[in-house]
């Protein structure tokens, strides 16, 4: 496993020697490490609640409550929609019960656990002092409604209502993500806070990331809401849901993108206030955001004015948004810059091949069926589905100089067609296999100082997760690496008798030598040397004769 | 991903440039609330618009069920009568001047004209009434029926299979529903 640096107390360094490429790449072995042994409660806390240890349970607990706050928030709002909320009234209530069984439980877990918690272990009565915890009285506002009703004749409406109070269980999560992030950005900026908000850098903390996976989901609903618009009996029931949903996904992403486009100057290729920022907007993201809310704009500005129905269907470039964070769009866009001028080559061809063809369809069958190749132009679209390989069947031809013809082009089409598709699946392959070989170049620059420090440590993890670099590949390099060190300090510092002693080093290191005098014979002025050696007697006759041998072999 | 470098902190406190930003920013929201609630208002339009048709199915499917029987008490509506006296115009005629006496075009704030197709092109047919009556082809036709506009004239002393609609906000039709009278 890791090995620690003495010498260095500032920066975690892991030695070379000592890198374990499971750990690096943060792929547990055997789970998190939590000792059976210790007391019942103590060991569930370990699994369940305890934020200090990596790989148990705690994290994937907060992520799923986060999900089910945020599926409540939903269900509350349909309940609104009468025409949802009737014919899955049942369903809506088993949801309700689930929900209010799994805050209950949890409240009942941390109940017991807190004398456990770090926060509450050192208070006379731990649970006394989880239960007044503002978390904890937030965690039984959320389940109170449902208990309520039981007791006291609430109406139903102003239970609802009551249950929105289950939101504030995400100030669990929200909370502290602020704390960490106020803690990071401390002396910052207002537009460097803001950066750091919407930028991956090393002040965003986690609240960076529930920025992005808030964009994110955003993304997905507003685009499964276009979707769903399509379906009339959808649309015709909740049309104005529609329109409230699409009025705040545009007022999200509208704040996300001025959010962006004022804080890009903290990037330095954005320095200058205006034309950076100019730059910024011209960028494909920061375009894809522009028409991400442009439709909405337009169709309330201008839709008296202009029929811009088809626009709404650009609401979908939406889902674009979601390339910011993934790196395989950006891989694709550099494999078509670099293969542009093959790709342009091929797609000549293909141009010159559906001309020629649809031509030809005419020449031979205008005259068979004038109503299916009434012109050139109505017959590209025969020859594009013929070359294509698509072949609807829609037009067909029935002459047989037409067939002859079709025959000879469709064969060749097969092979023109397939060139764009071959040949970006080879230069997509070319192109990881290159940041893979870059990586690896770089995990060497970065041992040669025999340590890895924790920044390079997480980079090395952020890359070969994009990269999808296996343990195995990651051990391969690392045994690789290490042994290209042992080697290179074998020959270094190895005494002369260790070489001595094994004959392949032994002549290994003859070669050296040989070579360094053969180099130096080269550099130096030869008449000078032997003047110098003569005359100082510094070189017996016999070395001098052997030098003038090396030097003539040379 | 790309990390990026920020540069040193020079005050926290905001900048006058931040507070413009944050007008800027203040303004947006302002201003997507506003299109959002004209956008909405249009749209409770086109769902008042809906209602109208839906209520006129609601009354016409009812009346189907009923309007054969000898003591049908809307004469103007009755079925299985003379086929020149039984007609859509009277009986739309003592819809309008009865029980859909207060309906309205929310678009126009008048009562909704009847037409036979939507057209995006022309705005003034917003919030009007689509109705067709669908006549059933020959077997083997084609298409199982044609639909054409109910018109006053058309005689109702037999069961119609109709269809109703309206036209929304951008002169668009939204189909309501398929039903008999």
């Amino acid at each position: 496993m890791t090995q620690l640096n003495p010498q260095n107390t500032a920066q975690k360094l892991i030695d070379i020697d000592a890198v374990d490429a499971k750990a690096l790449l943060g792929v547990e072995e055997s789970g998190p490490r939590i000792s059976s042994d210790q007391p019942f409660r103590k060991w569930l806390y370990d699994w369940t609640l305890n934020p200090n240890i990596p790989g148990n349970f705690q994290s994937t607990i907060e992520r799923w409550i986060g999900i089910l706050i945020v599926l409540n928030l939903f269900a509350l709002l349909l309940e609104h929609v009468p025409a949802i909320y009737e014919p899955y009234k049942q369903q809506f209530h088993f949801f309700d019960i689930f929900s209010v069984a799994i805050f209950v439980l949890e409240y009942a877990l941390r109940f017991y656990l807190a004398p456990e918690d770090e926060e509450f272990q050192n208070k006379n009565t731990p649970r006394a002092a989880y239960v007044f915890s503002p978390f904890a009285i937030i965690d039984l506002l959320a389940i109170a409604p449902f208990f309520l009703q039981a007791f006291i004749p609430v109406d139903l409406r102003a239970l609802r209502f009551l249950r929105l109070l289950r939101i504030l269980k995400l100030f669990r999560i929200m909370i502290p993500a602020v704390k960490e992030f106020a803690e990071l950005n401390r002396g910052r900026t207002f537009r460097q806070k803001i950066h750091a908000l919407v930028s991956p850098s090393e002040y965003g903390g986690k609240l960076h990331n529930i920025f992005d996976t808030f964009i994110v989901v955003w993304v997905i609903i507003s685009v499964a809401g276009v979707v769903l618009e399509s379906v009339h009996s959808v649309h015709y029931l909740i049309n104005l849901e529609f329109v409230i949903l699409d009025t705040i996904a545009v007022g999200i992403f509208t704040i996300e993108y001025l959010l962006r486009l004022y804080s890009c100057v903290e990037e330095p290729r954005f320095r200058h206030s205006f034309l950076g920022r100019f730059k910024q907007a011209r960028q494909t993201s920061a375009l894809i955001d522009f028409l991400a809310i442009l439709p909405f704009f337009l169709d309330a500005l201008l839709g008296s004015v202009l029929d811009l129905r088809f626009l709404r269907v650009f609401r979908l470039l939406r889902l674009l948004k979601l390339t910011r964070y993934n790196d395989s769009t950006k891989i694709l866009t550099t494999v078509i810059a670099r293969e542009w001028p093959v790709i342009s080559a091929s797609a000549f061809i293909m141009i010159l091949m559906v001309v020629m063809t649809a031509s030809l369809g005419y020449v031979f069958e205008h005259q068979a069926q004038p109503e299916k190749f009434d012109n050139i132009p109505n017959s590209v679209y025969w020859a594009v589905i013929t070359l294509a390989s698509v072949g609807y069947g829609d037009i067909s031809p029935v002459t047989p100089v037409g067939r002859f013809v079709t025959v000879v082009m469709s064969l060749l089409g097969i092979g023109i067609f397939a060139i764009p598709a071959a040949l970006l699946a080879s230069a997509f392959g070319d192109q990881l296999h290159k940041e893979r070989e870059l990586l690896k170049a770089n995990l060497r620059n970065m041992m040669k100082d025999g340590y890895l420090d924790e920044t390079e440590a997480a980079l090395l993890r952020v890359e070969a997760k994009r990269l999808h670099i296996t343990v195995e590949e990651l051990n391969v390099l690392l045994e690789h690496i290490h042994d290209e060190r042992e080697n290179a300090k074998h020959k270094s510092v190895l005494p002369l008798h260790v070489i001595a002693d094994n004959p392949d080093h032994a002549v290994e290191h003859y070669k050296m030598l040989l070579s360094q005098i053969n180099q130096l014979a080269l550099l130096t002025d030869a008449a000078k040397f032997e003047q110098a050696a003569k005359s100082s007697d510094s070189l017996t006759a016999k070395e001098l004769t052997l030098w003038q041998q090396i030097k003539a072999r040379s | 991903m790309s990390s990026s470098s920020s540069s040193p902190p020079v005050g926290t406190a905001p900048t006058f440039a931040d507070w413009v930003f944050i007008a800027v920013l203040v303004g947006a929201i302002a201003l997507v609330a506003y299109l959002g609630a004209i956008i909405f208002e249009q749209a409770q339009q086109t769902e008042k618009s809906k209602r109208n048709a839906e209520g006129l199915v609601t009354w016409l499917s009812t009346a189907s069920a009923q309007r054969f029987n000898p003591d049908y008490p809307v004469k103007a509506c009755a079925g299985g009568g003379d086929a020149k006296t039984s007609t859509w115009g009277a009986c739309l005629e003592h819809l309008m001047a009865n029980d859909f006496k207060s309906m309205q075009n929310p678009f126009n704030g008048k009562p909704p004209a009847f037409i036979e197709a939507c057209n995006p092109s022309d705005k003034s047919l917003k919030g009007e009434i689509v109705l067709l009556k669908n006549t059933a082809t020959a077997p083997g036709s084609a298409v199982a029926s044609i639909s054409s506009q109910l018109v006053a004239e058309d005689s109702i002393d037999q069961k119609l299979q109709l269809s109703i609609g309206i036209c929304d906000k951008g002169a668009y039709l939204v189909k309501v529903s398929d039903f008999e009278f």
